[in-house]
């Protein structure tokens, strides 16, 4: 399958949105730009490092200093409280900074020793958020993430992802089928088919708490 | 004494082993069970062999 052409994310902390419809390559995209898949075909470059010749575990160390990633559904370890679903990384990186601080940066101060059943799915996601930032990554990618909640809860989540974005000037892929998200992004790409049908760079972007769906 | 380092990854398996602990001790039962059972087979198989051999 052919899938997305001459994309790169050139400046620190640029918010890039990755839009499309379903099964047009976002997440396979996305996938490939966090070392998770590697391509048949074609480069991934990160600065100097070709991902695409890199060995499983050169793509291990790419992840694990450089990527933060977000999932649709969570992927938060159930026996874990918020706490030390953060801990799982800031264990291992190398300059992390405290779960403390990455919860309290997604608004989560009241609730770290809270497990994820405990935890309404906007707060869950926050976790995500804020284990995936734990590690102040040079990347932050993230995976539908408002797709399993409201609208409300998912500007919430939203308004998490542009203050890490502007605080640790992470550069920060968000892929959506959601179109009202594209307002929030310094620049949007548009996938159809496996390929970019456009690139548009926003003059002005719009805070999370104004877009509606 | 063995110290256990208090990753947060040591503490889920603490944790889900002490969460599966039926089942875990149901496990052993089912074992110790069988392995009395062998023993009592062992030593009335002896204890017959002996008496046909008087």
């Amino acid at each position: 399958m052919r899938c997305a052409e001459s994309i790169s994310v050139s400046s620190r902390g640029e918010f890039v949105v990755l839009l499309g419809p379903s099964g047009s390559g976002k997440s396979t995209l996305l996938n490939i730009l966090g070392g998770l898949d590697v391509p048949t075909s074609g480069d991934v470059s990160y600065r100097d490092h070709l991902l695409t010749r890199a060995t499983e575990a050169e793509l291990t160390r790419y992840r694990r200093e450089h990527v933060g990633f977000v999932f649709q559904f969570y992927n938060l370890i159930p026996s874990l409280t918020a706490r030390e679903n953060v801990a799982l990384v800031t264990d291992i990186a190398e300059r992390p900074m405290t779960p403390e601080a990455a919860l309290a940066m997604v608004g989560l101060t009241e609730r770290l020793d809270h497990f994820p059943a405990q935890l309404s799915g906007g707060e869950q996601q926050r976790v995500a958020i804020a284990r995936a930032i734990a590690k102040c990554p040079d990347v932050l990618l993230s995976d539908e993430p408002t797709g399993a909640l409201d609208v409300t809860t998912g500007i919430v989540v939203l308004e998490a992802l542009a203050r890490v974005n502007r605080e640790l000037r992470s550069s920060t892929v968000v892929i959506t089928h959601n179109a009202a998200i594209a307002a929030m992004a310094d620049r949007v790409v548009r996938l159809g088919d496996g390929r970019v049908t456009s690139e548009q760079v926003n003059a002005s972007k719009v805070d999370p708490r104004t877009l509606a769906w | 004494m063995v110290s256990v380092v208090r990753t947060a990854l040591n503490r889920k398996l603490l944790r889900e082993l002490w969460q599966m602990r039926g089942q875990a001790l149901a496990i052993a039962a089912v074992v110790m069970a069988g392995v009395a059972m062998l023993v009592m087979y062992l030593s009335n198989s002896s204890s017959l062999q002996d008496t046909l051999a008087r």
